[in-house]
């Protein structure tokens, strides 16, 4: 490796670092137009389902082949706990978390899943 | 937007929880993202040592870009023989998902000093933005919330430099780490916030439609399919401000009155 790849790792976490802080300290916040802030509130329910629901397929079929997997369980505990109690973070991810464990362990020992 | 949660440094002993008791809770919090991360650190870290990119190189990634796929790929654009330009060009596009996080942040950092703002957005990652952005929108009257941005944001980095620097050392040896299932933690973690990000019926729209396009949209390259899934939740959820189904509802029944 040559001195190069010091520098194209810097020059790369510069870049990243200047989308990280673009908005927060080099672009004014007036020239954002109102509805743009207005819909700001909507970015983080928006994009956590946008991540989610597509990456749990792809992790079902791509990791199981199957979508009845232990990826699906997980997601239908979380969320049906998540429905009774919203805001109860902790107990939310524990309970998607034992669903996954649970069901992962059961179709592996029943051979549902590879 | 309550960026008021953010005010002035300074202001740390007005109300709420002090400046410990947020690093303290920060640094909890984090721990179930950090159970879902270091798989992935110690994925790149073992990715670096079957390159040969030697372990100052792969750390240095860690430190300077702190983002997972843009380190795998730039790595592997690098160790290609990739000319530099074309290399940031890539974790550019990678990464271009951090402008709408620094956009939706931004609100809550403006009214620090600048080096609160510069150390923070640097240790902002998909869950920390997740995590600071809730913290930053409750409403407990706290005045020291950029303290638990701060608990969060650098237990998760340091464990992303440290299991980066492990991967390097045992290699691919850790690498079947996410088949028992280690990776559904992060899926987890995204489930729990993601329910108590959908508090009313508006926002349960919002995340049914981006979450429809999402899906709808995966197979486009790179994170296109979210940029267009994001946008199209914030229209729903604008739309909705205005045509509510209680609003519907009551000119329905003065038509009919």
């Amino acid at each position: 490796m040559t001195v190069a790849v010091p520098i194209t790792i810097i020059a790369m976490g510069l870049a990243t670092f200047l989308l990280r802080y673009a908005f927060v300290g080099v672009v004014p916040e007036r020239v954002l137009p109102t509805v743009v802030r207005r819909g700001l509130a909507y970015v983080v329910p928006a994009l956590l389902m946008a991540f989610v629901v597509p990456g749990l397929v792809q992790d079902s079929l791509a990791k199981t082949h199957t979508l009845l997997s232990p990826y699906l369980v997980g997601t239908v505990v979380g969320v049906a706990v998540g429905l009774v109690k919203r805001n109860s973070f902790l107990l939310i991810f524990l309970a998607a978390m034992a669903g996954f464990v649970v069901s992962n362990l059961l179709m592996h020992a029943f051979h549902l899943i590879p | 937007m309550k960026a008021a949660g953010a005010a002035g440094a300074a202001d740390d002993r007005v109300a709420g929880p002090g400046r410990l008791e947020e690093l303290r809770r920060g640094a909890r919090d984090v721990l179930p993202v950090v159970v879902g991360v270091v798989p992935w650190g110690l994925i790149f870290g073992s990715i670096g040592a079957d390159h040969h990119f030697g372990v100052l190189n792969t750390l240095l990634m860690s430190f300077t870009i702190n983002a997972a796929t843009a380190q795998v790929v730039g790595l592997q654009m690098i160790v290609a023989g990739g000319a530099p330009l074309v290399v940031v060009l890539g974790t550019v596009i990678i990464n271009s998902r951090l402008l709408l996080y620094s956009l939706t942040i931004a609100p809550f950092l403006r009214r620090l000093p600048p080096p609160w703002r510069l150390l923070l957005t640097f240790g902002m990652t998909d869950l920390i933005f997740v995590m600071a952005h809730r913290r930053f929108e409750s409403e407990d009257g706290a005045r020291a919330k950029h303290w638990y941005f701060m608990g969060s944001a650098y237990v998760l980095f340091a464990s992303w430099i440290v299991s980066t620097y492990v991967g390097y050392v045992y290699g691919l040896q850790l690498a079947r780490i996410p088949e028992l299932g280690l990776d559904f933690a992060i899926d987890a973690l995204l489930i729990a916030f993601a329910m108590g990000s959908l508090a009313n019926g508006r926002l349960a729209a919002v995340g049914v439609a981006a979450g429809v396009v999402g899906l709808t949209l995966q197979t486009l390259p790179g994170d296109a399919g979210l940029y267009i899934a994001v946008p199209v939740g914030a229209v729903v959820g604008l739309t909705l401000e205005r045509w509510s189904l209680t609003s519907i509802l009551a000119r329905l029944r003065a038509v009919r009155g």
